[in-house]
């Protein structure tokens, strides 16, 4: 074998070589790194962070183990609720407290709509009644039963009016309409020195609210059949109640940081208000699921009623 | 040696396979050219790749439209490439979303702060980080906006129908439930839930903007948004610049940039699918791949009664209406 047989291919084979490494080289610089870096494994800090733990993301929820119970009333009473003009409880809503009542040997009428009277005026309906419970009245009653009922307020007879903020109905439809929806007995309960408020309440510290800023929390402030019993109620849309007579005296008030929702002024708002024989109470949502066994909402309910039932049913008003 | 015996080899063959010696050892040559290229071709393409990252690179990825599945599953994956990337030294989160869907944005957060942990990630709100976009930048280390850029709204939204809730308990009488709470609706569940993903989010907020926010925690949950000069004041941002200044915040934080010896690569992998129009339609979203599969919606007979929602916004229903209406008077005035 002679020289040049040996080197050439030698030669080649080292320029071949050279060639395809040094060319690879200069591929590999112009094409840039490739995705091969770090291993993206296990040991992630911060992947299950504490916000996100149950301790602090867990929520307190009211038990709902109280007992809405009639006990403390004379015997055999009768009272009348009116929601006639309710934006949205109907008799169904109020089962719980007119089985309540029944089982309590009591009676109770609901005047769900016009038809309920029949032939009968509103005050012969309130007639030999002890109580009178109107629930979220959206629009403002007519002259003559707003007559019978501060005449049967005079004559003995006791009326709670569970009333709520202004509130935005959408009604439905392709061309919905959007409404405000005030308190609609605000002539009746001002000849009490009470009005309610237009602003919803609402808090959001998370251990002054039910879990949620608008059902806020609201503690006695005195002593009475209407607190009887009760540590804390819990009101889903509450208005507040202002007063200017001085026998208007707060029941409960609002617990603090509670604020009003359009102009923020925060303030331990009175919610429930009681002049003599009639209450106001600044929500009606309470009386009815899923809020009537929230807190101490049903002791405070069954509060309401006993107070109803020891009006006195002999008043001759009419 | 071995060459000599090979060629010694393929000159005896001569007689039966008439080849030269030149030819035999030009196939020797080629032979190993080829064995030796495959061998280390790789090693010298690695060690090119390394030769390469002489300048570290920040990249900047977009989210541009709603917190939702598609968008979140590609950021994620932008993302997760950016760190296994030996190149990328930091990140930029350029913003734009209004948030949506809870499940998502609490996915976007993860993918953000499992990057933020290692490596820089400074985040730029292009229009707006409201809501789930606040939820997704909130572990950044750096917060830029414009004058315009909204950013805030901090808090959960629940869609249920009313009709689902009012009638849930009617429709179970037709079907066989195992317990009183399957397949029920409740207001009372409804808001406590609400109320835990609200505590995960605004702790979230809190946990990684808390020294910078001079808002109490309160204050934030109110769900205000901030456009960004107040936003820097208050702490919801740090910063007014535009994206390039937030990609030197981002080099600037790097241990491995030096200077402005670094290069800027803006990734392009997006995917956007309308939720309102083709939510329902898609069945897997693997990657950055979506498929769509024919809705049986209509067919049916259960559907998902509560939706929980990270997003800044009204419902668009209400301008739905107000559209519906707007044609209308539009249509007449037409016609």
């Amino acid at each position: 074998m002679s020289d040049r047989t040996l080197v050439q291919p030698v030669a080649i084979l080292i320029v071949a070589l050279v060639v395809v490494l040094g060319g690879t080289f200069v591929v590999s610089l112009a094409a840039g790194p490739t995705a091969t870096g770090t291993p993206d494994g296990a040991n992630i800090d911060g992947q299950s962070p504490a916000q996100y733990q149950p301790a602090a993301a867990g929520v307190d929820v009211d038990p709902e183990d109280g007992e809405l119970a009639i006990e403390d009333a004379p015997e055999g009473g009768e009272i009348v609720i009116d929601i006639r003009r309710s934006a949205d409880t109907t008799a169904d809503d109020l089962q719980p407290i007119t089985e309540a009542m029944f089982e309590a040997g009591y009676s109770v009428t609901v005047l769900d709509d016009g038809d309920d009277i029949g032939n009968q005026s509103f005050g012969e309906v309130l007639e030999g009644t002890a109580g009178l419970l109107i629930v979220q009245p959206a629009a403002e009653y007519p002259d003559g039963e707003r007559d019978t009922i501060r005449a049967y307020v005079r004559t003995g007879g006791h009326a709670v009016v569970a009333g709520e903020p202004t509130q935005t109905r959408v009604g439905g439809g392709l061309f919905a309409t959007v409404a405000q929806v005030p308190f609609g007995a605000t002539d009746l309960v001002e000849s009490y020195g009470v009005t309610v408020g237009a602003e919803t309440l609402y808090n959001v510290d998370d251990g002054a609210n039910d879990n949620n800023f608008k059902s806020i929390y609201a503690t006695p402030s005195r002593g009475g059949v209407l607190t009887e019993g009760v540590d804390r109620i819990t009101f889903d849309r509450s208005a507040r109640i202002i007063t200017n007579d001085d026998n208007a005296t707060p029941h409960y008030t609002a617990v603090e940081g509670t604020k009003t929702i359009d102009t923020r002024r925060a303030d331990t708002y009175p919610v429930v208000v009681r002049s003599d024989s009639v209450v106001v109470v600044g929500d009606g949502s309470f009386l009815s699921q899923p809020e009537l066994y929230d807190a101490d909402n049903e002791a405070f309910t069954s509060n309401l009623v006993e107070f109803l039932l020891r009006g006195d049913p002999g008043g001759r008003f009419q | 040696m071995v060459y000599e015996r090979l060629v010694q080899h393929v000159a005896m063959a001569d007689s039966r396979w008439p080849i030269s010696e030149t030819r035999a050892a030009y196939v020797v040559v080629v032979t190993v050219v080829l064995v030796v290229a495959a061998v280390a071709a790789p090693l010298v393409w690695s060690a090119g790749s390394t030769a390469s990252e002489a300048n570290p690179t920040v990249e900047v990825v977009t989210l541009r439209g709603a917190t939702s599945d598609a968008n979140v599953n590609a950021v994620a994956n932008t993302l997760r490439d950016a760190r296994t990337n030996d190149s990328v030294a930091a990140v930029v989160l350029r913003i734009d979303s209004s948030g949506g869907p809870v499940a998502p944005s609490e996915e976007l957060y993860l993918a953000v702060n499992r990057t933020a942990a290692e490596m820089p990630v400074v985040a730029y709100v292009e229009g707006a980080a409201a809501s789930g976009g606040y939820y997704g930048i909130a572990p950044a280390d750096a917060i830029y906006v414009k004058p315009s850029s909204t950013v805030g709204s901090i808090g959960v939204i629940v869609q249920a129908p009313l009709s689902a809730v009012e009638q849930a308990e009617q429709v179970g009488g037709t079907y066989v439930r195992s317990g009183p709470d399957k397949a029920q609706v409740d207001q009372d569940r409804i808001r406590e839930d609400l109320e835990r993903l609200q505590r995960a989010f605004l702790g979230t907020v809190m946990r990684h903007r808390g020294d910078q926010l001079t808002l109490s925690r309160e204050t934030v949950a109110n769900g205000r948004t901030y456009l960004g000069t107040q936003a820097v004041q208050n702490g919801f941002a740090d910063r007014i610049g535009d994206v390039e200044a937030a990609i030197e915040a981002a080099a600037d934080r790097s241990e491995r940039i030096e200077g402005d010896e670094y290069d800027v690569v803006y990734a392009t992998q997006q995917v956007q699918v309308s939720l309102t129009l083709q939510a329902d339609a898609v069945g897997e979203i693997d990657g950055n791949a979506v498929y769509l599969v024919e809705s049986d919606v209509e067919n049916g007979e259960f559907v998902k009664p509560v939706q929980y929602y990270a997003v800044w916004g009204v419902p668009a229903e209400a301008t739905t209406r107000g559209n519906a209406s707007d044609r209308s008077q539009g249509g007449d005035a037409g016609e």
